[in-house]
């Protein structure tokens, strides 16, 4: 990172400014002892955190540690994944004996009614509504401030919620397990006893809140355990903001133990700064009206190949390349690639500028095509006169004056650049890969270093390596899960870290291309991953304003051997063999609103036949949280611990973070213990995030990059 | 003064694990053309009122270019900047560094590279009223890239008031000016833009112009109109 970033950042960091306090509809950033919104200790609130908001929150008392990740995925809708470690819990009857219980839950609250002057805010919720359901709950509740500083709750819970002093019960509560955990509980949600809670909490100063509630849990089975007492249902607790991201809460529960957590939290809206401190875009240069007629220079090659020299030489120094150009009388076209901006707007704006600085004034129409991977993917064509006239305007304007096309269609062909693909790219870095969820040892993760290479052969050519030395780490002792009936295609993964020496974690040489207009194509072969060789195949169709894409792909695979040299293992093992062939068609489908959805359906590694469906929030500026599932023919009981296959995705563009363009994003996973059903090949490239950013739906979401 | 703790550790995870190094970031970032004929020391210097008034001779000596003397209190930074394009009325000036400042008639539209930039903004109403020195109400939009990077607007309500009369000394001698206050009022905002305005030519000569909630004021002072 150069000293031109550093300077960025602390700049950034000095410059930030009080942001405005605006109404803040009864929400909070204090997290409770279960990680999730709301300013009392156990009991839920009807607060909401502000939108966006993503926080962690580790919970300690007594043995019992909950991390929880809360995020605000709509302004009424709150989610929670919560992992929780239980010291001192005795195992049910039948069950193996444990030392530490390690539970996975999910929460869901909704908020039904805002508050207002007179009404309190309603909302209802779900704690652990997936699996085993130690905390399993749900509950109404109201909240409603009373001046700037107090605010009172009280509603009604079930379950774990309606433990302690119920006055009634609607129906029985189920107990038993749905397929073998991982499927929702709805058999058991508002169902049994119900109990009243109650709380408030008071905000003694900017950074300083005291709470105390009446708690309608009962700790029935950490009492049992003997764990906790429960001497009082009354909690009290006292959270500080330590900082604008960091907050401290100490609480006092039933009487008996004391408890801490503490909170970090960010807003996916609130990056290091606001439209970014990268450096200014060259003005719009005015031609002279006189000048525009003037076709002299066409007949000039000397002239003309200084334009081109300029133009590729202005790229440069905005981190952009020169694919390829045509220039004529009238109009001209020039292929980009983008290695710099993030927003691809500001990519094409300042090409735009640069072009209108550099090109002969007769030139009016101006194309600029990216080239994704040597393959061109969207054209936006401007009237040069409309850059000069909306310079000064609202970057809508010049949007609608915009025109985007399949690069296909433009049908002005290029020069290509001289040196336009033998193009080495590469990065040495550290790694960290991780499995978290093992039920012996919650977080485990290998560290190295990586370096990774790509040579661009020919247009759409692409060789692409990485070779990586793992330093320190324990995901060879991840535990073989049992047989279970399918070949082992994932969960012996802990064989392929059990090497010291260096391994290959792809090798490949991939084409991309065009098959003509809307649809692309990918061919990859090689050492595709960590654990498979082969060959894979995809063809993409997504019109460049359209909002859905289709895509397929095929591929071939043989298991690498285990210390990923260049070996290739027998197909047949203890579970099965796994089969060659393996591949998903697939719907991906950009709702708008900031929500997307992918759905996969085929045939995975092991031979399975199923669909997975991913859900992702989505940010303009790049940030992504979602979810994904995924169920095969293969039976809960086959399948294992969790039923299905699941996770949680996170990216995370760092250009939020450093406050300047980078196309860098940090990809994590969360997801189950590697099992082998519903388990899919990981190669890189795949079509449609690769080129999607460059079309019209994406791009017009931060079109006001545009001018930036 | 908003702490960034977290940003700033996110930043420096950045940095460990994911920027690392390779041939990307290895790329210059040399200023090009026009902003390469733009002044050279123009650096966020602490604001020494002696150095920046041998900045200011410094910069009138170098270049026959309009220039404008610009600081940001908030950040104790101040600049000279040298006009370095036209389109229309508008007037964009620029440092070696690659910063911008565009305005029209001596108020400022837009910026690039001072964070949380004015992207665009709407005020004609505001400019006719100032320049003509004439009370009046009248609206002003300034538009900026959220958090998200779409651009979203600030509408302001804005009283123009005449004021005290006033000299202002330029490269070329003495001005006569006329002082004018604007005061804004917005859902979540208030400011005041105070001008000296010339009483000839009706351009404001100097100002300190509201610019955004995290940069907040902007004075600028022509050195050479």
């Amino acid at each position: 990172m150069g000293s031109g970033t550093r300077k960025a950042l602390a700049l950034a960091l000095i410059v930030c400014g009080p942001s405005g306090v605006f109404a803040n509809d009864l929400t909070t950033t204090v997290t409770n002892n279960f990680g999730t919104p709301g300013g009392l200790v156990d009991m839920p609130t009807a607060e909401m955190a502000p939108d966006a908001q993503l926080s962690t929150t580790v919970s300690y008392f007594d043995g019992t540690t909950k991390t929880t990740l809360s995020f605000q995925v709509l302004p009424w809708l709150s989610t929670s994944f919560r992992y929780s470690a239980i010291k001192g819990l005795v195992a049910e009857p039948g069950r193996p004996p444990i030392s530490t219980f390690y539970d996975r839950s999910f929460d869901l609250k909704f908020r039904l009614l805002k508050e207002t002057d007179l009404r309190p805010s309603l909302s209802v919720g779900l704690r652990d509504f997936v699996g085993t359901g130690l905390f399993g709950g749900e509950y109404i509740v109201a909240s409603k401030s009373i001046g700037d500083r107090l605010r009172v709750t009280g509603g009604l819970g079930w379950g774990r919620l309606g433990s302690y002093g119920s006055f009634g019960s609607t129906g029985t509560r189920k107990t038993n397990l749905l397929g073998e955990g991982g499927i929702p509980n709805y058999d058991r949600w508002f169902r049994g006893d119900v109990a009243p809670f109650a709380g408030a909490s008071f905000a003694v100063t900017d950074r300083l809140n005291v709470k105390l509630e009446y708690s309608s849990d009962g700790y029935d089975r950490e009492v049992t355990d003997g764990i906790i007492r429960h001497r009082s249902p009354f909690n009290f607790g006292a959270d500080y903001k330590l900082g604008e991201n960091f907050r401290l809460n100490a609480f006092y529960l039933h009487g008996d133990e004391v408890g801490v957590n503490l909170t970090a939290s960010i807003n996916l809206r609130e990056p290091a700064v606001k439209g970014g401190i990268e450096t200014a875009p060259l003005p719009v240069a005015l031609r002279a009206p006189a000048a525009r007629s003037d076709l002299g220079w066409t007949a000039d090659d000397t002239r003309k190949a200084n334009v081109r020299s300029a133009v590729e030489a202005g790229l440069n120094n905005d981190g952009l390349a020169l694919h390829g150009m045509s220039l004529q009388g009238q109009s001209a076209h020039v292929m980009i690639r983008n290695a710099r901006f993030d927003m691809n707007p500001q990519a094409v704006g300042r090409t735009a500028r640069l072009l209108s600085r550099t090109l002969p004034a007769s030139v009016e129409v101006m194309t600029i095509t990216q080239v994704v991977e040597g393959v061109p993917t969207s054209s936006v064509t401007l009237r040069r006169s409309d850059l000069e006239r909306l310079e000064n305007a609202p970057a809508s304007e010049i949007l609608a004056a915009a025109q985007f096309n399949d690069a296909l269609a433009v049908g002005q062909p290029v020069q290509l650049s001289e040196d336009p693909f033998s193009r080495f790219s590469w990065s040495l870095g550290p790694f960290l890969r991780f499995s978290v969820f093992d039920p012996e040892n919650p977080v485990r993760l290998n560290a190295g270093v990586q370096l990774k290479g790509d040579y661009r052969i020919a247009p759409g050519w692409v060789a692409s390596a990485s070779v990586s030395q793992t330093l320190l780490g324990n995901l060879d002792q991840v535990r073989l899960p049992q047989p279970s009936g399918l070949p082992r295609v994932r969960s012996n993964v802990a064989l392929y870290s059990r090497t010291n020496d260096p391994t290959v974690d792809y090798l490949t040489l991939s084409k991309y291309g065009r098959l003509g207009r809307d649809f692309y194509t990918r061919g990859t072969v090689g050492y595709l991953e960590k654990m498979y060789a082969g060959a894979s195949a995809e063809v993409l169709w997504k019109p460049v304003s359209s909002r859905l894409g289709l895509g397929a792909e095929v591929n071939y695979v043989r298991p690498r051997d285990f210390d990923q040299l260049f070996g290739l293992r027998s197909r047949t093992g203890p579970g099965g063999t796994i089969p060659e062939f393996n591949g998903h068609a697939s719907v991906y489908y950009d709702f708008g609103n900031g929500f997307h959805a992918q759905l996969d359906g085929g045939r995975y590694l092991a031979g399975d036949w199923g669909s997975t469906l991913s859900i992702d929030r989505e940010y303009a500026n790049g940030w992504k949280v979602g979810v994904f599932a995924t169920k095969t023919d293969v039976s809960s009981a086959t399948f294992g611990e969790g039923s299905f296959d699941k996770g949680i995705r996170i990216q995370v563009p760092i250009a939020w973070g450093i406050g300047k363009p980078s196309k860098t994003t940090s990809n994590t996973v969360i997801r189950s213990l590697s099992r082998d059903g519903g388990a899919r090949l990981e190669v890189n490239g795949r079509l449609y995030e690769s080129i999607r950013n460059t079309h019209q739906p994406e791009m017009a979401k931060t079109w006001g990059k545009f001018w930036r | 003064m908003r702490s960034r703790y977290l940003q700033t550790a996110f930043a420096g995870l950045a940095c460990v694990l994911l920027a690392s190094c390779g041939s990307e970031s290895s790329r210059s970032n040399e200023a090009l053309g026009i902003f390469k004929g733009a002044l050279r020391p123009s650096r966020t210097a602490p604001q020494d009122p002696q150095q920046v008034a041998a900045s200011a001779q410094a910069a009138l000596a170098s270049t026959n270019a309009p220039l404008v003397l610009v600081s940001i209190s908030e950040r104790n930074v101040s600049s000279v900047m040298q006009q370095i394009e036209t389109n229309g009325a508008y007037r964009t000036y620029g440092t070696g560094d690659r910063r911008s400042i565009t305005f029209k008639g001596g108020m400022m539209t837009a910026s690039r590279g001072l964070g949380e930039d004015l992207m665009s903004s709407d005020v004609d109403g505001v400019l006719a009223l100032v320049s003509a020195r004439k009370a009046g109400r009248v609206q002003r939009v300034h538009r900026y890239l959220d958090g998200e990077n779409t651009i979203t607007a600030l509408e302001a309500t804005c009283e123009v008031t005449p004021g005290a009369m006033g000299q202002v000394s330029v490269d070329t001698g003495q001005r006569a000016t006329q002082n004018v206050t604007e005061t804004c009022r917005a859902v979540h905002t208030e400011f005041q833009n105070t001008y000296m305005v010339d009483r000839g030519t009706g351009h404001i000569l100097q100002s300190r112009q509201w610019h955004s909630p995290m940069n907040g004021y902007i004075s600028v002072q022509t050195l050479r109109p």
